[in-house]
């Protein structure tokens, strides 16, 4: 084994790798010539869009490539021993051995008929024949290392009985039952929520300090990156166009490609009048590579040598490398183009803006049943007594976990959901009590914009069709004039007027989302609801779409709730926010002061969660996660505050009584007891203003 | 589990008394009713009459039902004039000879269906998965009669290694068990093609699953892949499939045993049909309703065994 320069074993060494897929018709170059190492106690970061070869780097170390996948050169020395080549038996005897894997979604990565403690021991019956007491032992002991509160009576529960976040701790488990030396997670959070998100990157890192063992964290998450990895490579059609500490990467990259995708996430507390940058097109089909350097194409600044010239690596500083003949300097400062916010806030001050949706103490509740008599066995409130306004033109933002609720209330503002108690009111008209015609009559001004395009358009149903088929519900036009508005609209959402006669298969993800956006607006509503509208895609075609969103906000004069998670998408395009937590509406404000000055603990958590996509930053905060323990079942919620089982600021009175919304500031709300301690704490204070760097 | 064996019992018991209901009023909806099926055409009206107040006929249909049932449940079926003797006592003598006759085949279907299943979705596109699906589908698109016939011309007239026809059985459970040799590869032979074919699809499927995957990363072997992880998972889906053609191998095996001339249920009801002997047909019929829905549940029970997850629901 060699070691690296700081003197620390080098577990990985892979040199001028190379795997392709060979299909029936083609053969896909999936890794083209990647080379790097992984020193014993080192975390090295992969990141790039889909499709770029990230992940099929990281399963050509285990051999466990896809049907067809094959390396067809390199080599790939784990703690010394050349796996290119080596016999089939002494590869699989390193897999869970030398090396473990960790996978990204933990719920279809476990056997959903055998019990976590079973599937622990595996590695240790395979690789040394431990018996089913030895097994079992070691599988507690594991679940207590991994975090797993009463590991004896968790042992022989199945995946199904487990949370998202204790499944992938299992994962973590089965990854290190035989003390790996070499630990690879193939986005291991992606699937789950923020605040758990940020529990599971603390356990791998401390996992990997004390047990010294090299991680290989492959993520498309800048945030991730840069809060976990001590170097990264970034990866773009196979080849490595970057590598460098975590530091270089983000303060002083070279390459084009790194640049853009970093300039191109939106950050909570950023200028949110600059448009975003964003990367045109797609990346390229790997069975038939372009001439010159791959990134051409899309690159902003490529000249005519870029088409033709293929870059090799070539060194920045001993530590760095990038693939670039015309490379940038550090960090793209966006400026210049802007565009006009939301309404409301230009106007703020002026005339008080008029309000489009009313909420009032709505609630939605679902009964569960169970039996041969299906007698009630209980209820969850979805939404439980949420009240706001959202006012014509501007951005209103609903955040919150998985299971909040608030998918639940965008469907019930589009009328998809009829209200259990409450009302909700469209331009002073309480939808709950229109009739079947009248409301197929409302139906027109507001619409549902979905999270996945694919699964919301009829697969056998040509684009036209499909973005002509309100109109025609509505009975608006002959189908000459229907055909010239889906026309209009298709070129304004940036697709060609062509792609009518296409099927929704034809499409790239990101031209999907655009065909959903447009779908939403063929009736020309005043209210779009997006419900997680970038979510399913990529970097670079999220802010495509982002800034879309936008310009067509100010082009049809539109109003939008926007669902998500992700708190930077949200901080970025909404004026006003909304943070919900187990059917509560608990802070509810202008973003940029929600999101600088939370007064309930939960958001000042959540946001503390959010992976900052700077290691300055990133490294400053303390690795602990802020929020702990897991989100109570909405079934039997906690009495009084619902959040107090995870609040650090509990006391005995939020037990009791459940906080009502008060007013802390001017417009700005919050559902807790000690509501202006937390504000006036300013213990949380967003430390990464990162104006665009 | 518990529970859930309680529930699939109580929706078992709402099966057949919705079946003992139907077969109740075809009983009553006879041309000329129960009486004149019983004693022809030539009864005079004394005798009908007579025969109805014995039979206690002109009560109102639901005390009638009610009796009928309470008779049912203690095994009185009435009488079969044609042969003179119980529905009972004959359907006790005729049933158990198809329940052995499907039970093995079914087992025996089973048997073959899930390796050689597991081994195809292993294998699959390669060339021994070809020429087993290949026969595998042969098999299934030829018709059981035609299949029971092929049989006895190669298993019987060209080589004569088991008989063509059951020996007699009188009032034996079983006299020769070769006699059961070609109904029972006939009917099992149909139930192979179809329950292999499901247990491949299943195993191609869970072979694409994630789990498998981090069974690779565990360094599992192929053959625990198969046995440990695969085998398991792709059962369910079969189990399912069992409950679901156990009505049709109960039909198959009145073709099959008119056909092998092996007296069981099938060959009782054929005969019966033939000589317009209600009161056995109704009764087989009463008889085979409540085995299948019993074998259903035993195959609902065995779903929940093998899939923790239906255990909860």
């Amino acid at each position: 084994m060699t070691a690296d320069g700081a003197g620390r074993d080098l577990i990985l060494e892979v040199r001028d790798l190379k795997t392709s897929i060979f299909q029936s018709r083609s053969v896909v170059q999936a890794v083209d010539g990647v080379s790097f190492s992984v020193a014993a106690g080192e975390t090295l970061g992969i990141v790039g869009e889909s499709g770029c070869g990230k992940t099929m780097t990281a399963l050509s170390v285990l051999g466990l490539l896809p049907q067809g996948g094959r390396i067809v050169g390199g080599s790939i020395k784990l703690a010394g021993d050349e796996l290119v080549g080596m016999n089939r038996e002494e590869l699989r005897k390193r897999r869970g051995a030398t090396v473990g894997m960790i996978f990204q979604d933990p719920l279809t990565s476990l056997n959903p008929s055998k019990t976590i403690g079973w599937q622990i021991g595996e590695s240790l019956r395979i690789h040394r024949g431990a018996s089913k007491s030895e097994q079992r032992d070691r599988a507690i002991e594991l679940l207590s290392l991994v975090g797993i509160p009463r590991p004896q009576e968790r042992v022989d529960d199945f995946p199904h009985q487990l949370s998202g976040g204790m499944r992938q701790r299992v994962m973590i488990a089965i990854a290190l039952a035989l003390d790996p030396k070499l630990l690879i997670a193939d986005e291991p959070t992606t699937a789950l929520d923020v605040t758990i998100q940020a529990q599971i990157l603390a356990l791998l890192n401390d996992l990997k300090d004390r047990f010294g063992m090299g991680l290989v964290l492959v993520t498309h998450d800048m945030g991730v990156i840069a809060g976990q990895a001590d170097r990264v490579m970034v990866m773009y059609a196979g080849r490595i166009v970057e590598e460098g500490t975590t530091e270089e990467i983000f303060s002083s990259m070279r390459h084009p490609y790194t640049q853009a995708l970093l300039s191109s996430i939106p950050r909570i507390g950023q200028d949110r009048s600059i448009v975003l940058d964003s990367i045109p097109g797609l990346p390229p089909d790997l069975s038939d590579p372009p001439q010159g350097c791959r990134f051409a194409p899309r690159c902003r600044i490529a000249h005519e040598e870029c088409h033709t010239t293929d870059p090799t690596l070539e060194p920045a500083t001993a530590t760095h490398n990038f693939a670039c003949v015309s490379p940038v300097n550090g960090p793209r400062v966006m400026e210049g183009d802007r565009v006009r916010l939301g309404r409301r806030s230009q106007e703020e001050g002026a005339s008080s803006p008029k309000v489009l949706v009313s909420v009032r103490d709505l609630s939605k509740e679902f009964t569960l049943r169970s039996g041969v008599m299906q007698r009630k066995v209980g209820t969850v409130h979805a939404v439980s007594s949420v009240s706001f306004d959202i006012y014509e033109g501007e951005t209103f933002g609903i955040v919150g976990e998985s299971g909040c609720g608030k998918t639940t209330l965008g469907r019930m503002m589009v009328g998809l959901e009829t209200p259990s108690s409450g009302t909700l009111s469209f331009d002073g008209v309480d939808i709950a009590s229109l009739d079947r015609k009248e409301m197929r009559r409302h139906r027109r001004d507001f619409q549902l914009m979905f999270q996945d395009p694919y699964a919301s358009l009829d697969p056998r149903m040509r684009i036209g069709t499909s973005l002509r088929e309100p109109l025609s519900i509505q009975k608006q036009g002959s189908t000459a004039e229907q055909n010239e508005v889906v026309r209009n609209l298709l070129r304004e959402v940036g697709l060609r007027t062509q792609v009518i006669e296409r099927y929704p298969h034809e499409f790239s993800g990101g031209q999907r989302q655009r065909v959903g956006f447009a779908r939403a607006l063929v009736l020309g509503p005043r209210l779009v609801v997006a419900d997680e509208p970038v979510s399913a895609l990529d970097v670079s075609i999220r802010s495509q779409i982002i800034n879309l969103m936008r310009q067509m906000q100010e082009t049809h004069n539109l109003t939008y709730a926007v669902i998500s998670h992700d708190l930077a998408v949200v901080a970025y395009l909404a004026d006003r926010v909304g943070v919900m937590y187990l059917g509560r509406m608990i802070e509810i404000g202008p973003t940029d002061v929600v999101f600088s000055r939370p007064a309930h603990p939960y958001t000042q958590g959540l946001l503390r969660s959010v992976p900052i996509p700077d290691p300055a930053v990133a490294r400053r905060e303390s690795k602990d996660p802020a929020i702990v323990g897991e989100l109570p079942s909405p079934i039997n919620p906690p009495s009084g505050c619902h959040f107090r089982t995870r609040c650090p600021m509990a006391t005995e009175l939020c037990a009791q009584e459940a906080p009502p919304l008060k007013l802390v500031e001017d417009g700005h709300q919050a559902a807790c007891h000690y509501a202006e301690e937390v504000l006036g704490s300013a213990a949380f204070a967003q430390e990464a203003p990162a104006p665009n760097l | 589990m518990a529970g859930y064996v309680l529930r699939r019992f109580g929706q078992a018991i709402i099966t057949i008394f919705a079946v003992s209901l139907i077969v109740f009023a075809v009983l009553h909806a006879l041309p000329g009713g129960l009486v004149r099926a019983q004693l022809g055409q030539k009864a005079t009206a004394v005798q009908v009459h007579s025969l109805e107040v014995q039979e206690g006929l002109l009560k109102p249909l639901p005390v009638q039902y009610v009796t009928w049932a309470w008779n049912a449940m203690r095994g009185q079926l009435g009488f079969s004039y044609k042969l003179n003797e119980s529905v009972a006592s004959l359907i006790s003598l005729y049933v158990p000879r198809t329940f052995i006759l499907v039970l093995v085949s079914l087992l025996f279907a089973i048997a073959i269906a899930v390796p050689m299943g597991l081994w195809q979705g292993f294998r699959r596109n390669k060339g021994d998965d070809h020429a087993l699906s290949a026969t595998m589908l042969i098999l299934y698109s030829m018709p059981t009669f035609l299949l029971g016939v092929v049989l006895i011309v190669v298993l019987n007239l060209w080589f004569p290694v088991f008989p063509s026809t059951a020996s007699d059985y009188g009032t034996s459970l079983m006299v020769d068990a070769r006699d059961l040799a070609l109904p029972v590869i006939t009917l099992c032979l149909a139930n192979v093609s179809y329950f292999s074919r499901y247990m491949r699809s299943a195993v191609i499927d869970n072979l694409l699953e994630d789990y498998v995957r981090t069974a690779r990363s565990k360094g599992a072997t192929n053959k625990r892949i198969l046995l440990r992880h695969i085998l398991r998972n792709s059962l369910t889906s079969t189990v399912t499939l069992l409950g679901l053609t156990l009505p049709y191998t109960v039909s198959g095996s009145l073709i099959v045993e008119a056909l092998f001339n092996y007296p069981g249920a099938g060959l009782l009801f054929w005969n019966s049909a033939q000589t317009r002997d209600f009161p056995v047909l109704l009764g087989v019929v009463l008889i085979i309703a409540v085995l299948t829905v019993l074998g259903n549940l035993v195959a609902d029970v065995l779903y929940g065994v093998i899939d923790p997850r239906v255990r909860l629901r």
